[in-house]
């Protein structure tokens, strides 16, 4: 008996959204093999390096939005059912978020495909950062806001689960991974309105043409108020496994569960008021805002170390349970045949290095040199395209047997994906930073330029591009091994019967921490206060002038 | 069967090899010192790039990486 089988309806709808997901993940994959190979002109007969900013969006959005939104939802619907005990008060109910989720999608995925087909008459290569004065088709923008209400009303399911548990359990402290999924969901709710209006009231009109001109900086501005907490939006579901999983992986338990609750605590707060430090580049917001972000990044670091903290602990007491000992050498101890154990764990490491180039981004004056240059991908593969996206990949390995009741299949292909995908992202990602450092652009087709030579600081030019192609290649098989992984234990694994579903209480529990930490209204109202601060002046002076003005036409795309 | 030893197990997670679980180590007995040279090892790398990154960008006066 496990999940499936006492939550048949909830494992039903985790399963589709888990199906969205790696749907995503295999298109928007293949695009990013697409890229590397076109960036670095070892093969440039996939598409022209005009439809290349067709598949760059591809490749931003279905993985950056649609892979991650989709796997969140499952992975969050799973947590909460499980931890509250309860199935989905009403499918219909459920079924209507999902459904409006992938109507979006097949929206949004349609404009931007319909830019590879000719003739079709639709194009959307806006990139992910989909602001002016690049235009997409308005399909684009209508699905993505359905994307987004679609989530909404996921995490409406979720509170109301979590109300009726309440009703029966006035007294308990809220289960953590439950706890989790409520600060994320507040976060999103505070951050992604921003990014709701500005599709809504200013660039669905605009694509529609009911105005003609835009003001470049006010949607740009509410894109970013949105675009900083998505990355947490990202994250915290990572950090929700490495919390309450990865303890258990290790052979271990969760070191505090307090930390934890504070932890997600500061990210609901500081995750929004810090969104201009992905506008120092930008004129029209004055430089005191910009140094206030640069500061509350800086904070927002702690969680972060915190993390790292009790992360580490907990593997580490994992490791001596299993009989590690010394300073370095427990790390030995740990389960390195285990595919769940080992992605988790090596995501968990290029984070650390990811931290560093995130630091270098935050840091106002030094960003300066890597503003847009190949560097910020090669900062955000190791961020959202590894930390994230290879915690996802290897809980799967996890989780599937508890959605389906069916064993793992092809076990020792799911113990080489997250290897591979560690391998392939360090030669990727390293080339990409230095060939930033060189002042090689990001989001070019062909970044090679007549009488231009780069001056390359680390190694030579013609090795970076390699290691980007090669990397990429080898991202791109991972990604096949996870797929085929995946698909063979969905539909050819054998019956599980002891499915493995445990996970131990935390060495120290929530019994010893203060109950405000669960008291919801006042954190969000506290939340609702920084945005203020950070936010009401610059967008009502952007507000006064007229919404669409002052007006730029679009760039034609 | 849900069951709180983590040997019973088909799953992708733990399966044979975490049930290799020596002893239980309580809270009280339970020292981080990995945790701390780990973290402190972190922490000396993220200087050592800081002082680099001076060398590499700012100490040449010039917008340049190296020179
Ligand atoms: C198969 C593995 C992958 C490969 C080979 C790959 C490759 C690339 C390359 C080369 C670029 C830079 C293109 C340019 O600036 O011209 C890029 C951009 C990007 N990648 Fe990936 N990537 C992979 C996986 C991922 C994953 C897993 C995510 C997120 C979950 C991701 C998110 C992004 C985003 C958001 C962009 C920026 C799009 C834009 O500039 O609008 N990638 N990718
Ligand atoms: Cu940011």
């Amino acid at each position: 008996m496990t999940f499936v089988d006492h939550y048949p309806k909830a494992a039903r709808i985790v399963k589709a959204n888990l199906i969205v997901a790696f749907v995503a993940l295999g298109i928007g994959g293949f695009f990013g093999l697409i890229q590397a190979l076109h960036r670095t002109d070892v093969f440039r007969g996939f598409v022209s390096s005009v439809q290349y900013y067709d598949v760059l969006t591809g490749h931003g959005v279905l993985l950056g939005l649609v892979f991650t939104t989709f796997f969140i939802t499952g992975l969050y619907q799973w947590g909460v059912t499980r931890t509250l005990e309860r199935e989905p008060e009403s499918s219909a109910f459920s079924w209507t978020w999902f459904w409006m989720m992938v109507g979006g999608t097949t929206m949004t995925a349609t404009a931007i495909l319909g830019g590879l087909v000719p003739g079709s008459g639709m194009s959307a290569a806006v990139l992910y950062t989909f602001y002016p004065p690049l235009q997409a088709h308005p399909l684009f923008y209508i699905g993505a806001a359905l994307l987004i209400v679609g989530s909404w009303l996921a995490g409406a399911d979720w509170f109301w689960t979590y109300r009726k548990w309440r009703a029966d359990n006035p007294d308990a402290r809220i289960p953590l991974q439950t706890y989790m999924v409520i600060f994320t969901w507040l976060m999103w709710y505070l951050c992604s309105l921003g990014v709701a209006l500005e599709v809504v009231v200013l660039l669905i009109p605009w694509s529609l043409g009911v105005v003609e001109k835009i003001d470049p900086l006010l949607p740009r501005t509410l894109f970013w108020y949105f675009g900083h907490a998505v990355v947490y939006f990202w994250l915290l579901p990572a950090y929700f496994v490495w919390y309450t999983i990865l303890p258990k992986l290790s052979g271990g338990r969760l070191f505090s569960d307090p930390l934890a609750r504070i932890v997600f605590i500061f990210f609901l707060l500081l995750s929004t008021p810090i969104g201009y430090h992905h506008q120092y580049a930008d004129p029209g917001i004055t430089l005191v805002y910009k140094m206030w972000a640069l500061i509350m990044t800086l904070v927002i670091l702690l969680p972060s170390l915190m993390t790292a903290f009790t992360v580490i602990s907990s593997m580490e007491h994992g490791a001596r349970q299993r009989g590690g000992s010394g300073y370095f050498a427990w790390m030995g101890a740990l389960p390195w045949g285990q595919p769940a154990f080992v992605g988790c764990a090596l995501a968990g490491i290029m984070f650390a290095a990811g931290g560093f180039s995130g630091m270098i981004n935050a840091s106002l004056n030094i960003d300066m040199l890597v503003h847009n240059t190949a560097w910020i991908p090669g900062h955000f593969h190791l961020t959202v395209g590894t930390a994230v996206a290879l915690t996802f990949m290897a809980i799967t390995y996890w989780l599937l047997p508890q959605l389906t009741g069916k064993a793992l299949k092809f076990k020792n292909l799911a113990l080489a994906q997250p290897y591979t995908w560690f391998i392939g992202m360090t030669l990727m990602s390293n080339a990409l930073h230095r060939q930033g450092l060189a002042g090689v652009p990001r989001r070019v087709a062909e970044p090679q330029y007549a009488g231009i030579d780069y001056e390359v600081p680390f190694g030579t030019m013609a090795e970076m591009d390699w290691q980007v192609a090669i990397g990429g290649t080898i991202l791109f098989v991972s990604m096949v091994l996870f797929l085929v992984v995946i698909g063979g234990t969905w539909w050819k694994g054998a019956p599980a019967t002891d499915v493995d579903d445990v996970i131990p209480p935390a060495l120290s529990g929530p019994e010893h921490s203060p109950k405000i930490l669960d008291n919801l209204t006042l954190w969000m109202g506290v939340a609702v206060v920084l945005v203020l601060i950070a936010y009401s002046l610059p967008l009502a002076e952007m507000v006064m002038d007229g919404l669409f003005s002052p007006g730029a036409f679009p760039a034609p795309m | 069967m849900p069951t709180d030893e983590p040997e019973a197990s088909t799953g992708g997670g733990t399966t044979d090899e975490a049930s290799g679980k020596a002893r239980d180590l309580p809270l009280d007995e339970f020292q981080p010192y990995g945790t701390l040279a780990v973290t402190g090892a972190y922490f000396v790398l993220l200087l050592v790039l800081y002082a680099l990154l001076y060398f590499v960008e700012f100490a040449t006066h010039a917008p340049h990486i190296i020179e």
